[in-house]
């Protein structure tokens, strides 16, 4: 190759070299040419290629983008549902809760708290109550009356049968001229005196009549009372015929063969000395004042002599009750009877069923129920 | 005497004793009777004030009491005079029962509480009541001595004199406080005097009542203890007793019990109790009204029911018949107050209230009490005047009640200038609060002058603080004026001006004015025609 080489270099060394460049020459501009249409095609194939791919990985992702997005689409949509209807069904709840709570309430309190109808009867129960009450108490009071009564009046009767006991002497006939008296007296003259005589016993009738009752006047007023002076004056003094049967009550007189005052008209020197006298009651009344004293003395010392033990012992019973708040049971509108003979009032019993449309109203009836 | 057997171990337990006083016996006889002419003799104001009578008489008490068993043993009746000294000596103050019980007397007369002499027993009950009942401390030493249960066994004895110092000796000790209320309840002491109410003879019952109601009146148990005690119809028909002091300590008995809470209040409600008590309010006069007053009171405070109950019993007219008639202020006090308690429940309270016609009378009872001169502003400085207890519960009352009346004809006749400021609020304020949702009150209150009244107060009001403080009206930014202007804003504006007072001169001025502008510009219209027929619209629209 060398030889055939340098055998060209030697013949036509010019125009192969000029042949060499001129074609080496073209090549280069062929290969210019090839490699830039080369890059064209690659360039274009590569865009292509690039830009398929891009769309392909743009598809890629919408497609998996929408299907996400329509799964958190529905999953959304899904809770939102659940949450609609669990809001429905709890405001459904809530309304039915309300209802039961208002159904509820309303008889709860009716039946606990404030119940009309059983508010209306309770009062009326307390105002039957009040009434039985008020004639219970006022027959009470009209029974204590009663007795205390009684009781003045068994004193009084028992002021005055001692006080006339002790002045039976001012009543007896040889004070005061009886019945028989008149028929001793003359016909003829009786006529004329019996009007005399009925005049003077109105008199003195009216004269007594006006002094209170015996047993309200004290015992000194009594004794220094000018009337009764006057009326023993007149009618004690002297009988029938004028003549006098005892001393006036003012003048009396230590030395006299007359008979002497009894009782409290003794003359005040007599009345002490006799008031000074030892008591000697008589054989039938014979009572020691010490006596209920002795008697108590004895008891006594027989119940120390017989005792058989010194311990001190008690006879009490202790009351019990069945509850310490008995009287609370039974709710707040239950009427307990106080009273232990008392069944007037009737049990409480279930209450009536009442009309509710048409309540009457309380207070008109409670005022109806004041001026019955 | 007692047996001999007991008198000689007496005095093997004095010997020491008597040894060394044996002289000084002889003469006790005679010191006890000097002894009790003294402690009589003396002023019953200011015993303490005698200093030798008080050391002499404390003096022969300590010998008394120490050789007080033999001395008794020896002859009984001394036992009985020892405790009439004692009972002398200690009655007086609280200083000379406290010297009789550092000298040992309170063991000595709670042995003789044991004696058998139910006249001994009756003095020993006396004495220990007298010094018990003068403070707390002594009460607590009383039963510190063990005299209680001895007490509770005199009252079940048969000698009524006997019972009543007994049951009066039970009262002075549970006085004092709770605890020795509590200690008179434990030895059982209900079930014994409970059923003496029904006693015949009336100063026993008024011992026992007095006894029960001071054991109730502490707390709420003890209350409830004496209610057990089943003294319920009993104490009722003690309300109308024949015995002035019966009534009242039963009366006394049922309010100490009623204050305690509601189911104590019913109970007696239940039983009828309200009644008696009403006709008690009724028939009493002066102080002993008070504790049926305070029970009426105390049970309308509860609840609106028994509120109620109270006036069904008729509860209202003897309380505003008292509050008129009785003259002492503490009486009126409590009668406003209970009314007040009746009538702050509801309307329809208050509607019978106002039909009882009790505002006028406690707004008559607020106004005499108070100084009739006195400017609203003063109302502060006129609550320390010596009405004025009786004076702000008369007021708190009439709140109460005035703040629950929606019944017009009854506030009508409070709505007046003259009505004291702090009471017409109220009245006004219900005004404010129905006018703006009834329209036939609206009228009515137009017709019967209310209007015009409203006006006339708020121009009342506007000037007696203007020309004063010479700042803003009185009536802006308060409570009144706030109501005033609710009850104009419920009319029309020519009908409101038309009554507030000074209408007629404005009137006139505008004529004035109108004629003045007309002569100016002489015009030939005669003036006082277009006047008429300016105010025309306002005029006719009232009259109606």
């Amino acid at each position: 190759m060398a030889a055939s080489f340098a055998r060209i270099k030697q013949l036509n060394y010019s125009d192969v070299i000029d042949e060499f460049f001129n074609k080496s020459w073209a090549a280069e501009v062929a290969r210019h040419k090839e490699y830039n249409s080369d890059v064209k095609l690659q360039a274009k194939i590569r865009g292509y290629m690039v830009r398929l791919h891009i769309k392909q990985m743009k598809g890629a992702a919408l497609k998996i983008q929408r299907v996400f997005r329509g799964y958190k689409g529905r999953e959304r949509a899904k809770a939102e549902r659940a949450r609609i209807n669990h809001e429905a069904l709890l405001a459904f709840w809530n309304k039915m809760t309300v209802k039961i709570q208002k159904i509820w309430k309303g008889y709860w309190s009716r039946k606990a708290k404030f119940d009309y109808y059983a508010r209306k009867k309770y009062l009326a129960d307390v105002v039957v109550k009040m009434e039985e009450l008020r004639i219970k108490v006022s027959e009470h009071a009209k029974e204590q009356e009663i007795i205390a009564k009684t009781k003045q009046a068994e004193f009084e009767a028992n002021l005055i049968e001692k006080l006339s006991g002790q002045r039976h002497h001012l009543v007896g006939t040889k004070a005061i001229p009886g019945v028989m008296s008149k028929a001793k007296q003359p016909l003829l003259s009786k006529k004329v005196e019996y009007q005399q005589d009925v005049a003077e016993e109105m008199l003195q009738e009216t004269k007594i009549l006006r002094l209170p009752p015996l047993s309200k006047l004290p015992e000194q007023r009594l004794k220094e009372s000018g009337e009764l002076k006057a009326w023993v004056q007149a009618t004690v003094g002297t009988n029938h015929r004028n003549v006098k049967v005892k001393a006036p009550a003012i003048t009396f007189s230590l030395v006299d063969d007359q008979k002497q005052a009894q009782g409290p008209f003794l003359p005040k020197t007599l009345l002490e000395v006799k008031r000074g006298r030892p008591l000697r009651p008589t054989l039938r009344v014979e009572t020691d004042f010490y006596d209920t004293y002795n008697f108590w003395k004895e008891r006594r010392e027989k119940e120390v002599n017989t005792r058989i033990s010194d311990k001190n012992f008690i006879t009490t019973k202790h009351v019990r009750h069945p509850q310490s708040g008995y009287f609370l049971g039974g709710g707040p509108y239950t009427l307990r009877q106080t009273s232990k003979k008392g069944d007037s009032l009737p049990k409480p019993t279930a209450p009536k069923f009442k009309n509710v449309l048409a309540p009457v109203p309380l207070f008109d009836d409670m005022m109806d129920l004041l001026e019955s | 005497m007692t047996g001999q057997t007991v008198a000689t171990t007496h005095q093997s337990h004095a010997i020491p004793n008597t040894r060394i006083v044996s002289p000084s016996l002889r003469n006790t006889k005679k010191s006890v009777s000097s002894l009790s002419k003294r402690s009589q003799t003396s002023p019953p104001e200011n015993p303490t004030s005698k200093p030798s009578n008080q050391q002499a008489s404390s003096l022969a008490l300590g010998r008394l009491a120490n050789y007080n068993e033999e001395l008794a043993e020896a002859v009984r009746f001394y036992k009985k005079a020892a405790s009439f000294v004692l009972r002398a000596v200690s009655k007086h103050s609280p200083e000379l029962a406290q010297s009789v019980v550092d000298s040992g007397a309170l063991n000595a007369l709670v042995t003789c509480l044991e004696e058998f002499d139910p006249g001994v027993k009756e003095s020993a009950a006396w004495a220990l009541g007298y010094i018990a009942r003068h403070n707390g401390d002594l009460a607590q030493a009383v039963v510190d001595a063990g005299a209680i249960p001895l007490l509770v066994l005199c009252v079940q004895e048969p000698e009524l004199s006997l019972r009543r110092i007994a049951a009066s000796a039970l009262s002075d000790v549970s006085k004092h406080s709770p605890e020795l209320a509590q200690s008179v309840v434990d030895a059982n002491t209900i079930p014994f005097i409970a059923p003496l109410l029904g006693n015949p003879d009336a100063k026993l019952r008024r011992q026992v009542c007095s006894a029960l109601s001071q054991i109730s009146k502490h707390t709420v148990d003890l209350a409830e203890t004496v209610v057990d005690g089943e003294i319920f119809p009993n104490v009722l028909n003690c309300l109308k007793d024949s015995d002035g002091y019966v009534k009242k300590n039963s009366a006394t008995l049922i309010c100490e019990i009623a204050k305690h809470t509601p189911e104590l209040a019913q109970l007696i409600v239940n039983s009828g109790g309200i009644a008696a008590v009403v006709d008690y309010v009724t028939d009493a006069r002066g102080n002993a009204r008070l504790p049926g007053i305070m029970t009426l009171g105390y049970i309308a405070a509860f609840s609106e029911t028994l509120a109620l109950a109270v006036i069904l019993a008729k509860g209202v007219p003897p309380l505003a018949q008292a509050l008129v008639t009785e003259t002492e202020e503490h009486i009126k006090a409590a009668c406003a107050w209970s009314l007040g308690q009746i009538g702050r429940h509801s309307p329809d309270h208050a509607k019978i209230l106002a039909d009882n016609a009790v505002l006028p009378k406690l707004l008559k009872v607020l106004t005499s009490t108070s100084n009739p001169t006195a400017a609203p502003n003063n109302a502060l400085e006129d609550d320390k005047d010596v009405g004025s207890d009786l004076k702000t519960k008369t007021k708190r009352a009439l709140k109460c009640i005035l703040e629950k009346t929606l019944y017009l004809d009854a506030l009508e006749p409070l709505l007046q200038p003259s009505t004291p400021f702090n009471v017409l609020k109220y009245v006004v304020g219900q005004f404010a609060k129905i006018l703006p949702n009834d329209v036939a009150a609206r009228r009515a209150f137009v017709t019967s002058g209310g209007l015009q009244r409203v006006q006339e107060i708020a121009a009342g009001l506007g000037s007696a603080t203007g020309p004063n403080a010479g700042q803003i009206n009185i009536l802006n930014g308060t409570k009144m004026g706030e109501f005033i202007r609710t009850i104009n804003e419920c009319y029309p504006e020519e009908i409101v001006r038309y009554y507030s007072p000074g209408y007629s001169a404005t009137l006139l001025e505008k004529i004035d004015e109108y004629s003045r502008k007309h002569d100016q510009a002489s015009t030939e219209q005669p003036p006082k025609v277009s006047v008429v027929a300016e105010n025309n619209p306002v005029t006719p629209s009232v009259a109606v």
